[in-house]
């Protein structure tokens, strides 16, 4: 019955949407206390997932298969599951979503209700993602997740919030659509099933197909990422959304994509990958570097912080494009520590945002001398994105630079460039706000840390440590799912490989 | 196939089979009903209840018809006027959508002419004949009795559309509909004339088995059939509204009474697609290099016009009436694509969808006044959260994005052309949709992250127009967690017509 455990972390939150929705309007304490005690339970359950998973079990686990559309020739099942892949996805999901609650605890003061129902939605849906074995269902949830992360921008962000969640829905729907209409003709084309591993196993694609397939569900995965030049969303919708939107956009939403290369790109189009891989790998160095460049300029530490997620995202993509075990345990161990370094800072932004209500670098200055608890965080915030050794980013960007070395030297030599960059920008801006006199009076009224903060902030610190000197507990459990798709994917881009059992085509 | 008769009557030697008019009969003999009730009662409530529960018995009627393979005719098909009438699940599937349309327009639109003084019993009746005459037209075998059909309708909604006469704007609106229809009428006839002089007969059943036959298409010349079927697609065109005969659509949408407009945007364009459906698909399959490309760029035309144009209005029920030329776009893709089930199963999640936003437009109104404009929306998530919710979700429906039946509509639909390999336009149509995802969400956008004018109050929904919306949203959100009946259903529909017609014909 493990498959109950994934079931609940799918349905639980929407079970705790819909308690919430029952609640008298006016009793936003009670709605409050429902939706964060709801998402450390759903946390506390997806520890389940980490403890019963068997590292040396090839494939899925904790499966779940039910029937769930059968019409004719159309059938969809509800199917999911989760691999070393997903598994950490997983959990950053489920660890973020209580965090992202507990930071908008005070913060969120006008139609708090419908605020934690979208949270939640939002929390299911990235779920499904990660989880969905069945083509069709990931679909659907991939794009169910637009829907509250358009409300949470749309209805608590800032001055220009609409615009940027109307560019934000719309840029994601052009990839999402064209991925559709090469789900279709998968569907149509590949014996009527939406099954991945079935299609995985048989989809036997001539090259020229694989083209137009890759490059549709490319283009919806390179959205999301974002893979320059595509990134121009992401900026305005960190800037414009509520603090635990940035959390969730940048901790997880950014990793559906790259997840989604792994998961379907790879597998299902090798022979289009491997065409396309100088592209992406030129295209990931360049948004490393740009990403970085255009970093250090920005006077809005949200800003900034957001086109540090470009940068870091780029190493991802460069892992990817790598093909090798290393470059690709790199790649998903960085998904993860990108979302908890750049949670963290997003959090630390929004708590001097809510209490100065700006987050223009030069509005700040001697913040040191006030907070000196916040200091300390912040400090270790920044060095674990800048990829400090000894914090968990070192692992992932060193595991990736080896990884991609091995294959495209000279581009990973310009890419190393970009870790000495990222300390460049994280650092001044660092130091612009922190140290120095006090620039503002404002300043001085400063809060330091609450309880509350901390008691948010900490798993994440001890995460960035505890990732930093003992990566295996990530790369254990990876490693297996790892090594079999890089070898499943250098299988099939050999010329001599046939599909096993005949061709489905 | 033989007949069944449904025990009610059938003459020796003549395969009369009475059973398949019935649902057709009890809606004439409920709108006659409603005449005499409207007549003889003061309170114009029992009218509204006589209309609803003959539509009750009618779908009734229906579903007792559903799955037997009738395929009876008035006559022996090999007599002079063969078969004319047809009940297979095809034409009982669209029926019972114009039914439930037509319950959904009784329950809204007692309100909405109650408050406006509009309380006409004669509203009712000739709602039941519009419905009659779709009813008569899908269930048509011969492009006569079909035409007879579609007069039916179109003179009711006719009048329908100038119901609230002392508006300048339902005047202009039943005028424009009246004058564009008869030319569309008309043209529809011609090419009833034409198909009549290239094949001699009007029978769908007897000119779909000629042109069956090899080397047929060549005896019957290049210029009179490609002329016909040109000229009919100009009439069934215009009463989907697909481009370029789709300009009187906005104003007549606008213009009309909201309930009348909810119910010609769902009814009249599903009439008209299995009108369509049953003459291109049955009856000239064979013919298709002749009206293939017409329709695929109409298709074309109609899905970028409908969204383009869409997103320059200010005025939501002008924008609905864009979306649903939009609509008719995609639809006429599954007609390229010769997807019958694929049709049905989206006009039937379109109609849920879109009445539901209409019935909402409808529950904007209050004091005899309408407030459509995008402006109105603004805020009114703290005036009435539920209509906000629900309009969310028709918009997010109507736009294709999951959860919600408007993804499946479109997704079977899609799937299908692009297995048939008409993959460019359904690129055409998913990137339309990107584009209809803008307007979409500007109604959204209004009610969730605009401010209304201060002091607005709350706004009361009455509960007539709260129970269809609250159902339209409860079935679009829901049927998405287990659609397998409701196209199990579309597919048998569109499959047994293929067979029917053949049978039939033999």
């Amino acid at each position: 019955m493990t498959g109950l455990l994934l079931t609940a972390l799918l349905v639980g939150p929407l079970l705790f949407a819909l308690a919430i929705a029952l609640v008298p309007r006016a009793n936003v304490r009670l709605q409050k206390t429902i939706a964060l005690s709801g998402a450390i339970l759903l946390f506390l359950v997806s520890l389940g997932l980490y403890t019963g998973f068997d590292p040396n079990v090839s494939g899925y686990q904790f499966q779940v298969d039910v029937p769930w559309i059968s019409a004719g020739a159309f059938k969809a099942n509800f199917s999911i599951g989760v691999d070393g892949i997903s598994l950490f996805l997983v959990l950053l999901t489920t660890l973020l979503t209580p965090i992202s609650l507990m930071a908008s605890w005070n913060s969120i003061k006008d139609r708090v209700r419908e605020f934690l129902i979208f949270i939640l939605m939002l929390e299911t849906g990235l779920i499904g993602v990660f989880v969905a074995r069945d083509l069709f269902l990931f679909y659907g949830f991939w794009e169910f997740q637009l829907i509250p992360m358009y409300f949470l921008i749309g209805m608590y962000g800032g001055a220009n919030r609409v615009y940027a969640t109307i560019k934000f829905v719309l840029y994601t729907l052009v990839g999402s659509l064209l991925m559709l209409v090469a789900i279709m003709w998968l569907w149509s084309q590949a014996g009527h099933t939406f099954d991945i591993e079935t299609l995985t196993r048989t989809a036997n694609l001539p090259p020229s197909v694989q083209t137009w397939l890759f490059l549709a569900f490319a283009l919806a995965f390179a959205i999301k990422v974002p893979v320059f030049p595509l990134h121009t969303w992401l900026p305005d919708a960190h800037t414009e959304a509520p603090t635990a939107g940035s959390v969730m956009l940048a901790g997880v939403l950014l990793k559906m994509g790259t997840y989604g290369f792994l998961r379907f790109c790879f597998p299902l189009f090798p022979h289009a990958a491997r065409q396309f891989s100088t592209l992406f790998i030129v295209l990931a160095v360049i948004g490393i570097i740009y990403g970085a460049i255009v970093a250090a300029v920005q006077p809005d530490m949200k800003r900034l912080v957001a086109y540090s997620s470009v940068s870091h995202l780029g190493f991802v993509m460069l892992g990817l494009f790598a093909f090798n075990a290393q470059a690709w345990q790199g790649a998903v161990i960085q998904m993860v520590n990108h979302g908890i370094s750049t949670g963290a800072l997003f959090l630390l932004v929004g708590v001097l945002y809510d209490q100065r209500h700006t987050r223009l670098i030069r509005e700040y200055g001697g913040v040191a001398q006030v907070t000196p608890l916040l200091n300390v965080v912040f400090l270790i915030a920044v060095l674990s994105s800048a990829g400090l050794p000894g914090l968990n980013g070192f692992i992932g960007e060193f595991t990736i630079l080896l990884g991609a070395f091995q294959s495209h030297p000279l581009m990973t030599v310009l890419a190393t460039s970009g870790v000495i960059l990222s300390a460049v920008y994280l650092l001044w801006m660092f130091q612009r706000v922190m140290y120095g006199p006090v620039t503002h009076e404002e300043t001085r009224s400063l809060k330091d840390l609450s309880r509350w903060q901390m008691a948010y902030l900490l798993p994440l610190l001890a995460l960035m440590v505890w990732l930093g000197v003992h990566p295996d507990t990530v790369f254990n459990k990876t490693h297996l799912t790892v090594t079999n798709a890089v070898k499943a994917y250098h299988d099939r881009v050999s010329p001599d490989w046939t599909v096993p059992g005949g061709s489905a085509r | 196939m033989n007949t069944m008769p449904v025990g009610l009557w059938s003459a020796p030697g003549i395969s009369v089979n009475w059973g398949i008019t019935i649902p057709i009969a009890i809606v004439v003999l409920t709108a006659m009903g409603a005449m005499m009730t409207d007549a003889f009662s003061k309170r114009k409530e029992y009218t509204a209840l006589v209309t609803i529960g003959g539509l009750v018995v009618a779908l009734f009627a229906c579903l007792r018809l559903w799955g037997n393979g009738f395929h009876a005719t008035f006559a022996p098909i090999d007599a002079p006027i063969a078969g004319q009438l047809i009940a297979d699940n095809y034409a009982l599937f669209l029926c019972m959508l114009f039914v439930s349309v037509g319950l959904a327009t009784a329950w809204i639109s007692h309100t909405w002419l109650a408050q406006r003084n509009l309380m006409h019993g004669e509203y009712y009746v000739l709602m039941l004949f519009a419905i009659s005459g779709m009813m008569l037209m899908v269930q048509a075998t011969e492009l006569i009795t079909l035409f007879v059909g579609l007069e039916t309708f179109s003179i009711s909604l006719y009048v329908l559309s100038a119901f609230a006469r002392s508006k300048k704007r339902s005047e202009e609106a039943g005028l424009k509909y009246l004058l564009l229809g008869a030319f569309s009428s008309a043209f529809l006839l011609y090419g009833i004339a034409f198909i009549y002089g290239a094949m001699g007969t009007t029978n769908l059943n007897v000119i779909a088995d000629t042109l069956a036959q090899p080397g047929a298409l060549a005896a019957v010349g290049p210029y009179m059939l490609p002329a016909g079927i040109g000229l009919m697609l100009v009439g069934l065109g215009f009463k989907v509204a697909a481009v370029p005969f789709h300009l009187w659509t906005p104003d007549v949408y606008e213009g009309a009474p909201t309930p009348v407009t909810a119910f010609m945007s769902v009814a009249t364009k599903a009439a008209a697609f299995g009108a369509m459906g049953r003459i291109l698909l049955f009856a000239f399959p064979t013919a298709s290099q002749s009206w293939q490309p017409l329709v695929a760029s109409m298709a074309l035309a109609t899905m970028i016009v409908g969204n383009f144009v869409a997103v320059c209005q200010n005025n939501v029920k002008r924008m609905l009436a864009y979306s649903s030329i939009a609509h008719a776009g995609y639809v006429l893709i599954g007609i390229v694509a010769g997807d019958l089930p694929g049709i049905l199963f989206y006009l039937l999640c379109y109609a849920v969808m879109n009445f539901g936003a209409f019935s909402v437009v409808a529950a904007m109104s209050r004091q005899g006044r309408d407030y459509d404009t995008f402006e109105d929306y603004n805020g009114l998530h703290h005036r009435n959260p539920g209509l906000a919710l629900a309009m969310s979700v028709f918009m997010f429906s109507l736009a294709g994005i999951p959860p919600a039946v408007g993804f499946y509509g479109k997704f079977y639909l899609f799937a299908h052309a692009v297995e048939r390999g008409y993959t460019g336009l359904v690129v055409v149509g998913v990137l339309t949709s990107v584009v209809s995802a803008w307007y979409y969400l500007r109604v959204v956008v209004a009610m969730w992250m605009r401010e209304g004018e201060p002091g607005s109050r709350k706004l009361h929904v009455a509960p007539g127009i709260a129970i269809v919306v609250a159902a339209c949203a409860l079935f679009t959100v829901f049927a998405f967690l287990a659609p397998s009946r409701m196209i199990d259903a579309a597919n048998d529909a569109g499959k047994t017509a293929v067979t029917s017609m053949t049978a039939a014909s033999r």
